[in-house]
């Protein structure tokens, strides 16, 4: 009995002995394998992001801040807002992942934040986008979007027109009509 | 088997006109609002008649638009029915005063001297109402009340003033503004009670004794709490506790924060447990709502408490081991190794390691990745040979067993009626159980035993842990086996403002027995939520222990225990 054990005893370190193990992992040079679902620090797709503030309304603990920052895209965020992090009091919760209407807020393999004063612990959307524009492709959007407007206020303006002169022929033609069709243009 | 109707009309033919207002949720569920001057004999007429041997504890509550305080009584019983009685007895605003229930249930002393220090009600008959988890400076502020204007501000110096004491320190007074003085919602003088160590020195009583500190900063303790023994030689005469030194007044801040919100909260009362925490509070919320949580989901989320369960087993054993340092620290380091890849399992579906702001109400926030149930397949065999091979090495080790063998041992009676959940009570011999008493989710359909020990024992309730471990590796099996595909969200909207209502939601903690009680009035935020958390009740009974034991002992008894302070001060 007492020879059964002791060699039962024996057995783990022959079978360690055989294995390669890793004990001690040399942290900075070698990370540990994270899964796909880490929750680290965020990674915004700027491209994308429509400025609702959605992630600073919810955040417990109030770290998130909507800053102007220009290589966003202004055709869908107009006043080009975009989030701002303190990693100071971010609990990594991931609650303002979850409510982004848009999914342009996720949570990266990223963990390392560590910074020599308080003030360099608080990220920028420079920092955390992933995906941005360029100065040019930024302007190029811009006009775009100009061009955009002007061609909504030029079709307003033509819907107006059309309107009123609808509105003209039907009290020139008396009650015939009593509710005329609204805007076609649009 | 006894359902809460029955309890109430019981209750009412009994003692007629006693009950003012009533609501059956369910069999297992009752809501009485019960005269003040008859608490006493109904609660009498319970714990005799009907077996509700358990107080399961107490909760304050602030109406300050009905100007009345209300204090609820959660009664249940020991496995003889699984009624939960919640009993509420209502008094006025302006000095709050209720009867006290320690005389009938001796740990009812706890429950309500949190409630006293709170909320301001007085418990006529209580017999130590001494300030337990608040510092001297907040007592008679009573901060959880609704009309309470908070601390200030440090940070910004807002109506604190700084002053630099004679040793070089500074400090920070809040002068109270004359309007304010004038109109006494300030507390000016704030009334003074004899300091603990005053108190704790009136108990020596001749030069043999001596008071011993353990604590708050000592090896020994899993967070700060104060455990000061008197001894006299190598005995211990008397033992006295103090909490509050990580008071974090959780209940409070989540009355000011969403109702989704709040779960980032529950995480954060016990990071070892925080899956089970964040089960409780959202089931009490989904349970206002009258949400149903899919099948997928209700899998996904008791395959994560059991591992989570497991992990802390884990780490209470362990860490245990390395206080009584005959042991040795060799099976901690396994243990945390073990440990490490379970971790790392629940690590890859909610991405976060230990607090993880998982659970959602009607559902969860991730689907198991792919690859899951091969990794678990991977990894629990190994959990269970090992944890087989930790039974194994703990029953032959002669130190081992003569160190924890009938030390601390508690007799059923007395575990019943002091209060304790959990591994502890189970250790006793009383099969006491969340899952089998107040089943939610899928665990009706899962088959697996409730661990009981035999002597009650330090050593028993190590036992009682490890057995589990192998028992909640069973339950994870089944559910691998079984779980379906499907959504992991209700359809359901959720909405931003819950409507009125209120729920006591139950759920085995790691610990113990755990328990929500969420009101709702309407708001986008919680009215009130009151934790009863499984620790606080069983660190009451560490002073009646502890008492004529060895020094050492002391250390092996709190230590077995496993603690977690954090979650006793919220």
């Amino acid at each position: 009995m007492l020879k059964i054990k002791l060699l039962k005893n024996f057995s783990w370190p022959l079978k360690i002995a055989t294995q390669e193990i890793e004990i001690t992992r040399l942290y900075p040079e070698k990370m540990m394998e994270l899964p796909a679902a880490e929750r680290g620090i965020h990674e915004l797709d700027a491209t994308t992001c429509i400025g609702c503030s959605s992630c600073a309304r919810v955040c417990p603990n109030n770290c998130v801040e909507m800053v102007h920052y220009k290589f966003g895209n202004p055709l869908k965020n107009k006043k080009m807002q975009f989030p701002q992090i303190d990693f100071g009091r971010c609990m990594f919760c991931g609650l303002c992942v979850d409510e982004c209407p848009v999914e342009c807020l996720k949570m990266g393999k990223k963990v390392i934040m560590a910074g020599w004063e308080r003030k360099d612990i608080i990220k920028d959307p420079e920092f955390l986008a992933t995906k941005k524009f360029s100065a040019k492709e930024v302007a190029d959007l811009e006009v775009e979007g100009k061009r955009i407007a002007a061609e909504k206020a030029a079709a307003k303006k033509a819907a107006d027109a059309k309107k009123a002169a609808d509105a003209k022929n039907a009290s020139k033609e008396g009650a015939a009509d009593a509710n005329p069709k609204e805007g076609g243009a649009s | 088997m006894t359902i809460a109707s029955e309890v109430l009309s019981s209750i009412q033919s009994a003692f007629p006109g006693a009950v003012l207002d009533s609501r059956v949720e369910s069999d297992r569920r009752l809501w009485a609002t019960i005269d003040s001057n008859k608490i006493l004999d109904v609660c009498k007429h319970l714990s005799s008649k009907h077996s509700f041997d358990h107080y399961s504890g107490s909760a304050g509550v602030d109406w300050i638009a009905r100007k009345e305080m209300e204090v609820v009584e959660i009664m249940a019983s020991h496995g003889a029915h699984q009624v939960v009685a919640m009993l509420k007895i209502k008094t006025p605003r302006e000095n709050p005063s209720v009867k006290s229930l320690t005389g009938l249930y001796w740990n009812a002393n706890w429950y309500e001297r949190e409630i006293w220090e709170m909320f301001g009600i007085n418990f006529e008959g209580h017999p130590e109402q001494y300030p337990l988890l608040l510092s001297d400076e907040l007592m008679g502020a009573w901060p959880w009340r609704k009309d309470y204007k908070g601390y200030p501000d440090l940070t910004t110096g807002e109506r604190a003033v700084e002053i630099t004491t004679p040793d070089g320190y500074t400090e920070y007074r809040i002068p109270p503004t004359p309007a304010e003085v004038e109109a006494g919602t300030v507390v000016v003088e704030r009334p003074k009670y004899p300091s603990f160590r005053e108190r704790e020195e009136l108990e020596i009583k001749s030069d043999s004794e001596m008071i011993m500190h353990l604590g708050p900063q000592h090896a020994m303790v899993p967070g700060p709490f104060l455990l000061d023994i008197l001894v006299e030689g190598e005995r211990v005469k008397k033992a006295f506790l103090d909490l509050g030194y990580i008071h974090k007044g959780i209940e409070k801040i989540m009355e000011n924060r969403t109702w989704l919100q709040g779960i980032t909260y529950t995480d954060r009362m016990c990071y070892v447990a925080s899956l089970s925490n964040n089960e409780c509070y959202c089931g009490a919320v989904e349970k206002i709502l009258g949400l149903e949580v899919p099948q997928r989901a209700q899998y996904i989320r008791v395959i994560l408490e059991e591992l989570s369960r497991i992990q802390s087993h884990l780490i209470g054993t362990g860490e245990f081991l390395t206080l009584v340092a005959g042991v040795g620290y060799a099976p901690w380091q396994y243990m945390i190794m073990d440990r490490e890849k379970i971790i790392s399992l629940i690590e890859s579906v909610t991405g976060a390691r230990l607090t993880h702001t998982f659970v959602r109400f009607g559902g969860v926030r991730n689907d198991l990745p792919e690859g899951f149930a091969e990794q678990c397949k991977k990894v629990l065999p190994y959990m269970k040979s090992r944890t087989e091979e930790f039974i194994e090495l703990f029953a032959q080790d002669p130190i081992y067993s003569a160190r924890m063998e009938n030390i601390g041992s508690i007799t059923p009676e007395t575990a019943k009626r002091m209060g304790v959940s959990g591994p502890p009570l189970r250790a006793t011999g009383v099969a006491y159980d969340m899952r089998k008493e107040d089943p939610i989710l899928l665990y009706p359909d899962l088959d697996f035993k409730v661990i009981t020990g035999t002597r009650g024992d330090s050593a028993d309730r190590i036992d009682v842990r490890l057995r589990e471990i192998l028992e909640s590796i069973h339950i994870i099996e089944q559910c691998l086996d079984r779980i379906p595909s499907g959504p992991i969200k209700t359809e359901a909207k959720i909405p931003k403002k819950v409507p009125a209502g209120e729920a006591y939601y139950r759920v085995e903690d790691p610990r113990g027995e755990m328990g929500m009680y969420v009101i709702s009035d309407g708001g986008d935020k919680p009215y009130r939520v009151k934790v009863r958390g499984p620790f606080y009740a069983t660190f009451q009974t560490l002073t009646p222990l502890l008492e004529g034991v060895y020094i050492a002992d002391a250390v092996a008894i709190a230590g077995s225990m496993d603690g977690c302070p954090s979650e006793a001060d919220r």
